[in-house]
């Protein structure tokens, strides 16, 4: 089997190498004792960088990653045992690709051998048979048969043999190192994006803008500039009310000049200077000056009605000379232990001290609330006011997140995936020919090795012998009668 | 013709394939096996025409989407990719007999996919976090891992049997013990690849969508846990020179392993990824 090769092949000998052992330091030969440790120290070395060591890792990190899902509260992610797993892993990764580049340059420094006469007698897949022709015609002929197979072919005479080498899969070799490498960048990338990076929240209510944002652990980051929000939608199927799209058209400004404007949706984030902006949820702020509308059922004694909205702070006309006035709104009206009216986060308890003015006077005023709408405190007047709506102001609520690990995460799971393919999806394989003259005529041999994929290459292998080896002699042409049919 | 009327043609294919792969483990020889071939491959375009017609139909609903938004979709795109990757690999492998353990497990996936009774086969609208471009390549080169990941365990089994049963009964039909092995092997290197490519894609797009590539969601874990696994089984396969019995049961963990990820983290651990309710 190809397979047993893999020990004593070029690229893949990392176990066969024995522990180094260091020659003796100075003149005098070293104390056996101090001999014992040194050897001691080179096996442990050895584990250290060993893929036995790696394989010990891989289970490890997969067994921790597996209970760290079945024991969400634990954090086995962040502890510092995974760190540990993962910082021995990255070194142990480190050791092995320094090691298999310096094998795989020195074997290419070596090249392989096109005259090699062993590999006809030792090939596991390997023909001989006659051929005549003249040994130019007959070499053309076989190294167009290699190329056509998409191996890079070199050629060599020695002593009357013309010998040939196609060889294919030749950066295969290098696809190993590519991905260990690619492994490192991510690990690399995931520390940048752990110790530089940050995420934080923001929500901006349309029409107002921000300039900070707030981390997990709820510290304010500045942002060094300013986002404004001009409008926020959720645009839902038709029919089922399911979310379809939610989409923020955002500004950013500096020193208040608009300096870019992108609609942002789920999917297509918002990036300047250096900071990503996503589109994560969105929600409803209760009135205030800056936006929203408190609706207002107003009845007079004489019966007229009127539906009046206004703005908190701000009055709004709805007759003659007349005008409601908001003073104070609270979304979440509570009354403190001195009994005075305080505000609590939420819209729980909507609530307006509203009063009623005609030419400017203050005819009556008082608390009205949403959830109690017959509950009129404060001086009483000819006009019943009801608060009947809070209409809040929507934000968008954005995710905001620096990470400069990101970038080599892609870069290396990027090229992680091409070391793979170029790995396993790229044979890399060798195919002998020798030509020599044989009994006043010629004698063709062929030989073939794959690195990894020994059972693969034997119907390549085949099919080149089929190619090459000449057909039986035609058989004289029979007399034809009727239903002519030439056969090969 | 709909997307419905085909995929059902394709399960009564799948399960005449089978048949037919049965028959070629009785007597094996070409020709039968050349009849199982062309119908598990007549079931694979009637499934893959299937699917491409779902998608269209997505469009006269509105939703307009590529059909891998939820477990039923998933189920579709599995069955034919172990379709799919069987017949690649019986064609470099020239090992039909596999066919009698893939088309029956081919079957069985479109089969629980139209008897289930819990199972949603509306074409649903797509939430907006799904809307990417990057669902479509995340979630193919996904599946076409774990279809290569269900054949090499699929050939781990065989290969087990065969080591027992040599040229006896039914193991007669199965190449070689040594040829399952490295069948077993291709398998898992045409999976791997494919599984990081996966991860990949997810991680980039998860940070287009949420602003993270990595979240330690259940369904993002448990895939890394699959590709530990396949990470061992490699390195000790080419480098330990582990093959064999050892390797086979490497490659079954390994699939047990894929399907936790796909159904035991569906159903089990709720996460960004439970699409499955």
């Amino acid at each position: 089997m190809e397979r047993t090769q893999l020990g004593s092949g070029t690229a893949l000998d990392l176990e066969t190498q024995p522990a180094p052992e260091m020659p003796p330091a100075g003149p005098r030969p070293a104390q056996p004792a101090a001999r014992a440790v040194r050897r001691t120290w080179g096996r442990v070395l050895h584990l250290l960088t060993s893929v036995r060591l790696a394989i010990g890792l891989l289970i490890a990190l997969g067994v921790a990653s597996a209970i760290g899902t079945l024991l969400p509260r634990s954090d086995v992610y962040h502890s510092p045992f995974f760190t540990l797993l993962l910082v021995a892993l990255g070194a142990n990764i480190a050791v092995c690709s320094a090691r298999r580049l310096t094998t795989l340059l020195r074997a290419r420094r070596q090249g392989v051998e096109t005259a090699d006469d062993a590999i006809h007698e030792h090939a596991a897949l390997r023909e001989q048979w006659p051929l005549s022709g003249s040994l130019d015609d007959e070499a053309e002929r076989v190294r167009r048969a290699l190329a056509e197979r998409g191996l890079r072919v070199r050629s060599a005479t020695r002593g009357g043999k013309v010998y040939l080498l196609g060889e294919g899969g030749l950066l295969s070799p290098y696809g190993p190192v590519v991905t260990h490498l690619s492994f490192l960048l991510i690990l690399a990338g995931a520390v940048a994006s752990s110790i530089w990076g940050w995420a934080g929240e923001v929500e901006i209510p349309e029409g107002s803008s921000a300039d900070a944002v707030e981390l997990a652990g709820g510290r304010a980051m500045p942002l060094g500039f300013e986002v404004r929000c001009d409008d926020f939608q959720m645009k839902t199927y038709a029919g089922t009310g399911q979310p379809e799209e939610f989409r923020s058209d955002l500004v950013v400004l500096e020193q208040g000049r608009e300096v870019l404007k992108k609609t942002i949706r789920v999917n297509d984030p918002l990036s300047y200077g250096g900071l990503t902006f996503y589109q994560s949820n969105y929600g409803l702020l209760p009135p205030d000056a800056q936006g929203g509308r408190l609706i207002f059922a107003v009845r007079g004694s004489d019966g007229k009605q009127a539906s009046v909205a206004v703005t908190p702070g701000k009055s709004a006309a709805f007759g003659d000379g007349l005008q409601l006035l908001v003073r104070q709104f609270f979304g979440n009206f509570r009354l403190d232990s001195s009994g005075r009216p305080s505000e609590q986060p939420g819209l729980e308890n909507p609530a307006a001290l509203v009063a009623v003015l005609k030419d400017g006077r203050v005819m009556q005023e008082g608390w009205r609330f949403a959830r109690y709408p017959d509950f009129e405190s404060g001086t009483r007047g000819p006009w019943s006011v009801q608060l009947a709506d809070v209409e809040g102001r929507e934000y968008t609520g954005l995710r905001v997140s620096y990470d400069p690990g990101v970038g080599l995460v892609f870069a290396g799971g990027g090229l992680l995936s091409l070391g793979l393919m170029l790995s396993f999806l790229q044979r890399q394989r060798r195919i002998w020919a020798r030509l020599e003259p044989f009994k006043s005529r010629l004698r063709l041999s062929l030989a073939a090795r794959a690195l990894r994929h020994g059972a693969a290459l034997e119907p390549e292998f085949a099919g080149l012998v089929e190619r090459l080896r000449p057909a039986p002699a035609p058989l004289p042409a029979l007399p034809v009668k009727k239903n002519r049919r030439s056969r090969p | 013709m709909n997307s419905s009327t085909l995929i059902g043609l394709a399960l009564i294919a799948y399960l005449f394939a089978s048949a037919a792969y049965f028959l070629y483990l009785g007597t094996p020889r070409e020709p039968v096996a050349r009849v199982a071939r062309r119908i598990l491959g007549f079931g694979l375009a009637a499934q893959l025409v299937g699917i491409l017609l779902r998608w269209r139909e997505s469009y006269a609903l509105g939703y307009g989407h590529a059909p891998m938004s939820n477990m039923y979709e998933s189920m579709l795109l599995f069955a034919a990719c172990i379709a799919g990757v069987h017949l690649l690999l019986e064609r470099r492998h020239k090992s039909p007999a596999v066919g009698a353990l893939m088309a029956p497990l081919a079957a069985l996936v479109l089969a629980y996919t139209s008897i289930s009774p819990s199972m949603s086969r509306e074409i649903e609208p797509l939430f907006p976090a799904l809307k990417s471009n990057w669902l479509t390549a995340h979630v193919v080169v996904c599946f076409i891992a774990y279809a290569a990941f269900a054949v090499s365990a699929a050939v781990s089994v065989a290969y087990l049997w065969k080591r027992r049963a040599g040229d006896r009964g039914l193991a007669r039909a199965f190449p070689s013990a040594n040829s399952l092995d490295e069948i077993g092997y291709q398998a898992v290197a045409l999976g791997f690849p494919m599984l990081t490519l996966g991860i990949f894609f997810g991680a980039v797009w998860a940070d287009v969508a949420w602003g993270t590539y990595w979240s330690w969601d259940p369904k993002e874990t448990w895939s890394l846990v699959t590709w530990l696994v396949y990470a061992t089984y490699l390195h000790a396969r080419l480098i330990r020179g582990w093959s064999g019995p050892r390797a086979a049961l490497l490659s079954l963990i390994g699939f047990g392993a894929v399907m936790f990820t796909y159904w035991g983290v569906a159903y089990l651990l709720p996460g960004l990824h439970s699409y499955a309710s």
